[in-house]
């Protein structure tokens, strides 16, 4: 899906090093599990016994083994798991929490990015209006926002800084249009 | 240079021997040393088409008055030739339209662009030339053109106003003209968030800045000029035993060497909003011929900052007199600034005109510069010694207690000066005037608060402020170099105090504090000849006369009565003056005046750049289906449903139009197999034991007996009791259901919900979450639909229909292992089901269907001919869903649950919601069936006048059918079910129509619903 957005490749500024690096984040089965008001505790003991992480119960990320697990709300999480087939990952969940939360799979819904490069924080500054300055918006932050009218959520993976954004499926072209003009003064770099 | 321009001929002979020659002209009035221009880099430039030189660090206006231009513009009302008046964003006068072409910028202040190579600018309002223009003739029907005369003029006949009045007034008043065409060029948005935001680079900015900096606050720190430092580039005091321009950049390195501390240069914080919220537009590219690649021309801010340091200088303004607006009558600290920062002698022969100190260390910086300064002369009858002695010494004229009455020549070459009684007549091509210093307080009261008056030196200064703003230097009425600096850096300490960020003033810089003294004066009542408040907008003292003698003295009265202080400077010079004066007609005085409301923005700002990359299709974001790439590649046209791009109809070569192309698929469908993305539909995942009860309340049918593996369709009201929404609803489990929402409101019912859940009934153990984006769901309709489909089901599931009946749902794979849920549900009328798969398999599913159904002659099929589809149906959708229908009214009436509560169910039942002469859901066919219904059209009973107290309705949706050979409609017709086998007339005054209709049925095709149950 990702490589007819963008060719893979550099766009913009060709000058130089590359501001902004873009890569698609694939083979992911990616779930939003919610609890109810009551239940929050036990789902959140669930997800740590299954993942061996501690669910944030603010808007964070914690990652260990290729699961991260993004704080999104009150007792609900975005679930992502590298390397596993969807609808196998969500059945597994469903199970281990026996209906003490609500799984979905959203692993189609969502088309997650890696972003990184000297100038990322630059371009994000464009259409998010969050404060990312690493005394605010730290590694492991993680928020829910929006990005050029678009929904996102947003995650810092690493102090380089690298980014992770979740973009709606059906708005990933107008996203990528927007990143492409965005990052284009710095120069955008393309990965597959 | 008089005369020449009015000959076209003449002016294009001339510019081609330049052209050849490849020179301009020699800057004239540039002085042989000094200033910050960089003397090495020559640039060129064109100004109505006559080329000139100016140096890097010029702005427009320095260069065109290094090269003697002094005529750069006519006046607003009246014609007026007008030359340049300041040095900065309050120019009233200097207005150029700047580029040509598609860039070409109107009512550009030329002494704040900054001078580029190749620059090119005109004059305004002039034909056929500047130095000679026809509508000059204004000036004469002045005293018709006074204050109000919009008001009092042209009123009669009212029919002339629009053909022959405004455009009069507008081809004859007005500045410059919009280029017309589409801007080439780019805008964007960026947001920047800061402990400390510095509002003016000059020494209190700056100090500021070094302050916060040192502490490692993170500092913005944002400059409208190209240069930074304000008045120590302009003012040329001496700082230690340095210039303060070199003081300034040493400042401006140390600042760049922080991590956390952001320059902005050419940056205007335009407004102040709500929670330390700053608006700013850079000026990323407006010093170039053009934006290089990939950079925008300007670039919109939103800064959230803590705290806030506003160090926004002063404004000098004038005194007022008779002539004052005569090119080469200028404000003093202009002329200073010429002199100091551009190296550029305003005149070769200088008189200075005031009522305060400042004016006087002008007229020595002047001396000291080489510039002729021949006469001083202020209102006050004593000045300190000290501001006479070096102007005595360099032999200049020194008039105390004395006046400018009048001026003379086209471009200034004399005054009249009124000493003790006497009346004389001064040699002079330039009147440097002063009447002291308003400081720039607009950004203080941006958020609704006044300027308190203070007499010491007879300006406003800032009162009240916004929350997290503190006010320094000049902005704050302290006019002395050093108390800037100590302003500065004492806001700074504080505000980041409040931070919990420990900061230490910078040692005190040794700087020469001088006093600043002034007596208030505002305009000189023995003038001659009209005297000019606002010269942007030609209102003179007689015009506030005008105001005052017919009522308009509140301050906004006379603003808005007389413009005053209106346009592009929003009487940056002007507003004080004619308040004082309408304060001495009312005898109130000038604190109980006050001053009409500071505005955002400060000065003006691009309507691009708060559009940012937001224009043309780019206005707002695009959703694509999960098979847009499928039907692109089938040819599909597409149109543009909300923020959804859909497939609209799927031409076939040979079809010559829409309509054959969607009556196609219709017949298709109808007859055989086709299928449709209907992925735009909302769909949310629903779970929890709770579940069911939920959507007993928010629907107005029952939920909670639904079995597993049903589906049912659902209504659900608002709080008024109109209906809000409508779908399908099935349920996957005990505690698990899925609804669809219409496209148009998906996100609205989401939200609904989650309303319902964290606020109504917070009790009710249910989940949400939207999967709107995870499946591709595709409707496949049509008698063929089962065998089509069992084609791609994996072996075991069983689709007959007493396995799979009519409203069933189930999880099952497809296409060799791909998950999917199937519901056999129909909007077209027809046998049929929407199959969901994970929106990435969206075109495999597409595909799979198309040869499943080749041997059915299965088509894909559009928006069009679902809408034609529905309407033979008689579905309600988004023109009977609009927000002014109740389940009565669409039919669906027996829908409401008489046992349990639900949303809008007492609001449902207000007497006029069950009226029963409301205008219910018909159907409507055409007693010529060859005529076309046009849906708008209104119901007006047959031989009645087509008047709206005849109304009794209106058509919400039309179609051809296909399927029975002519139009058909949908309307809302009073008491319209009692009424079928009527005839109505169908009236569209509009498009011209009188249709007379059949009321029907609205389900046009297969009432009883044999087909959806095959």
């Amino acid at each position: 899906m990702f490589d007819k957005l963008l060719e893979p490749g550099r766009h913009g500024l060709v000058d130089g090093r590359a501001g902004v690096l873009v890569r698609p984040v694939e083979g992911l089965a990616i779930a939003t599990v919610t609890a109810g008001a009551k239940r929050i505790a036990a789902v959140a003991d669930t997800l740590e016994s299954r993942f061996g992480i501690k669910p944030p119960a603010r808007p964070a990320c914690r990652e260990r083994d290729g699961v991260s697990l993004v704080g999104t709300g009150p007792g609900r999480w975005l679930v992502l798991a590298s390397g596993q087939e969807s609808a196998g990952f969500e059945a597994g969940l469903c199970c281990a929490l026996d209906g003490l939360g609500a799984v979905t799979d959203q692993s189609d819904a969502l088309l997650v990015l890696e972003l990184a490069g000297p100038d990322v924080g630059r371009t994000l500054a464009k259409g998010v209006t969050l404060d990312l300055h690493a005394s605010v918006f730290p590694t492991g932050s993680a928020a829910v926002t929006v990005v050029n009218h678009i929904g996102v959520t947003l995650w810092q993976t690493d102090d380089a800084p690298t980014y992770r954004l979740a973009v709606p499926r059906s708005y990933a072209g107008s996203f990528m249009d927007w990143l492409a003009g965005s990052a284009a003064e710095f120069g955008l770099e393309t990965l597959s | 240079m008089s005369g020449e321009l009015a000959n076209p001929a003449g002016v294009l002979a001339r510019r081609g021997v330049e052209q050849r020659s490849g020179k301009g002209t020699a800057a004239v009035r540039r002085l042989a040393t000094g200033g910050l221009v960089d003397r090495t880099r020559p640039l060129e430039f064109e100004f109505d088409g006559r080329r000139y030189t100016g140096l890097a660090g010029d702005t427009l206006a320095s260069a065109l008055l290094a090269n003697d231009v002094r005529l750069v513009g006519r006046s607003f009302k009246y014609h007026r030739p007008r030359g340049i008046f300041s040095a900065g964003c309050d120019e009233p006068n200097a207005l150029v339209e700047l580029r040509t072409g598609a860039r070409t910028e109107p009512n550009t202040r030329a002494t704040t662009v900054e001078l580029y190579d190749r620059l090119t600018a005109s004059s305004q309002n002039r034909w056929p030339s500047l130095d000679f223009d026809v509508l000059s003739v204004n000036r004469f029907a002045a005293p018709l053109l006074g204050a109000g005369f919009y008001y009092k003029t042209f009123m009669w006949p009212a029919s002339f106003w629009e053909k022959v009045y405004e455009p009069l007034i507008r081809r004859a008043a007005g500045l410059g003209r919009a280029s017309g065409q589409s801007d080439p060029d780019a805008y964007e948005k960026s947001h920047a968030f800061c402990d400390l935001l510095v509002i003016g680079a000059g020494p209190a900015g700056l100090m500021a800045a070094l302050t916060a900096a040192r502490a490692g606050a993170r500092v913005i720190l944002a400059d409208e000029g190209f240069r930074m430092g304000g008045s120590l580039l302009s003012d040329n005091p001496v700082i230690g035993d340095r210039p303060g321009s070199d003081w300034a950049a040493q400042a401006i390195a140390e600042l760049k060497s922080f991590p956390d501390v952001t320059l902005m240069a050419r940056t205007t914080v335009f407004g102040v909003y709500d929670g330390g919220t700053y608006g700013a537009v850079e000026r990323v590219a407006d010093h170039l011929p053009s934006p290089p690649p990939f950079l925008p021309r300007q670039r919109l801010w939103h800064i959230v900052a803590k705290r806030t340091v506003l160090a926004a200088g002063a404004t000098e303004r004038p005194i007022v007199f008779g002539g004052n607006d005569r090119p080469g009558v200028m404000l003093a600290g202009a002329v200073r600034t010429y002199a100091n920062r551009y190296a550029v002698a305003a005149g070769a022969d200088v008189a200075v005109f005031a009522n305060n100190d400042s004016a006087w260390r002008a007229a020595r910086d002047l001396v000291r510069a080489g510039v002729a300064v021949r006469t001083m002369i202020d209102v006050r009858d004593t000045v300190d010694p000290a501001l006479l002695a070096p102007l005595k010494d360099a032999g200049v004229r020194i008039l105390l207690g004395s006046r400018v009455v009048g001026t003379s020549g086209k471009r200034l070459h004399g005054i009249e000066v009124l000493t003790g009684g006497h009346r004389s007549s001064i040699a002079a091509d330039t009147l440097a005037v002063s009447g002291g210093w308003s400081p720039n307080v607009n950004l203080t009261c941006h958020l609704g608060n006044r300027p308190a008056w203070n007499e010491d030196i007879a300006a406003f200064v800032p009162d009240k402020l916004p929350p997290g703003m503190a006010v320094a230097g000049a902005a704050n009425g302290r006019f002395g170099l050093a108390d800037c600096f100590a302003g500065g850096a004492s806001a700074a300490v504080a505000a980041l105090e409040e931070l919990g960020i420990a900061a230490t003033a910078p040692a005190l810089l040794r700087a020469e504090d001088e006093p600043y003294r002034i007596g208030a004066f505002w305009h000189v009542a023995e003038s001659r000849g009209p005297a000019f408040v606002d010269q942007q907008n030609d209102v003179t003292v007689k015009d506030i006369g005008i105001a005052h003698r017919e009522g308009f003295r509140a301050v906004e009265h006379l603003k808005r009565y007389t413009t005053l202080g209106m346009a592009t400077d929003q009487g940056k010079t002007s507003n004080m003056i004619g308040l004082a004066i309408m304060a001495e007609l009312t005898g109130k005085g000038i604190p109980q005046t006050g001053t009409t409301i500071f505005r955002a923005p400060y000065t003006p700002v691009t309507i691009g750049a708060f559009a940012g990359h937001h224009r043309g299709k780019e206005f707002r974001p695009t959703r694509l289906t999960p098979t847009q790439g499928w039907a692109e590649r089938q040819g599909a046209v597409f149109i543009e449903t909300g923020a959804w791009l859909r497939a609209q109809y799927y031409p076939k070569p040979g079809e010559s139009d829409w309509q054959e192309t969607v009556n196609r698929e219709v017949r298709t469908v109808r007859s055989g197999v086709g299928f449709c993305d209907v992925s735009t539909l909302g769909k949310i995942d629903i779970q929890g034991p709770d579940a069911g009860i939920l959507l007993d309340r928010v629907y107005i049918n029952t939920w909670s007996t639904l079995g597993v593996g049903k589906a049912r369709y659902g209504v659900m009201l608002r709080e008024d009791g109109m209906v809000m929404d409508d779908g399908t609803t099935s349920r996957l489990g005990p505690c698990h259901f899925i609804m669809t929402t219409t496209t148009a409101n998906a996100a609205k019912v989401y939200q609904h919900l989650e309303f319902c859940l964290q606020v109504l009934w917070p009790e009710l153990d249910v989940q949400l979450a939207s999967v709107s984006e995870q499946w591709a769901q595709l409707s496949v309709a049509g008698p063929k639909a089962r065998e089509t489909l069992a084609r791609i089901v994996d072996p075991g599931f069983d689709l007959s229909n007493e396995a799979f009946p009519f409203m069933s749902a189930a999880g099952l794979t497809v296409i060799g292992g791909v998950q999917a849920r199937l519901f056999r549900i129909s909007f077209s009328g027809e046998l049929a089901y929407e199959i969901a798969v994970p929106a990435g398999q969206g075109e495999r599913l597409a595909e799979a269907l198309m040869t499943a159904g080749a041997e059915f002659g299965i088509t894909p099929y559009g928006t069009e001919a679902l809408g034609v589809m529905r309407i033979e149906k008689g579905h309600a959708a988004g023109s009977e869903l609009n927000g002014l229908t109740t389940a009565q009214d669409l039919g669906l009436g027996r829908m409401m649950s008489k046992k349990k509560d639900f949303i809008g169910r007492m609001m449902s039942q207000r007497p006029g919601l069950t009226d029963p002469k409301r205008p219910a859901l018909v159907g409507l066919r055409p007693v010529d069936r060859s005529a076309r219904l046009r849906a708008g059209a209104h119901f007006i009973p047959v031989g009645a006048d087509a008047i709206a107290a005849n109304d009794q309705g209106h058509m919400t949706s039309t179609a051809y059918s296909p399927s029975l050979g002519h139009s058909i409609g949908l309307g809302l017709l009073s008491c319209g079910p009692s009424r079928i086998g009527e005839r109505v007339r169908a009236v569209d005054p509009v498009r011209g129509a009188d249709t007379e209709v059949e009321i029907c049925n609205p389900v046009f095709i297969d009432p009883q619903g044999d087909k959806l149950r095959v």
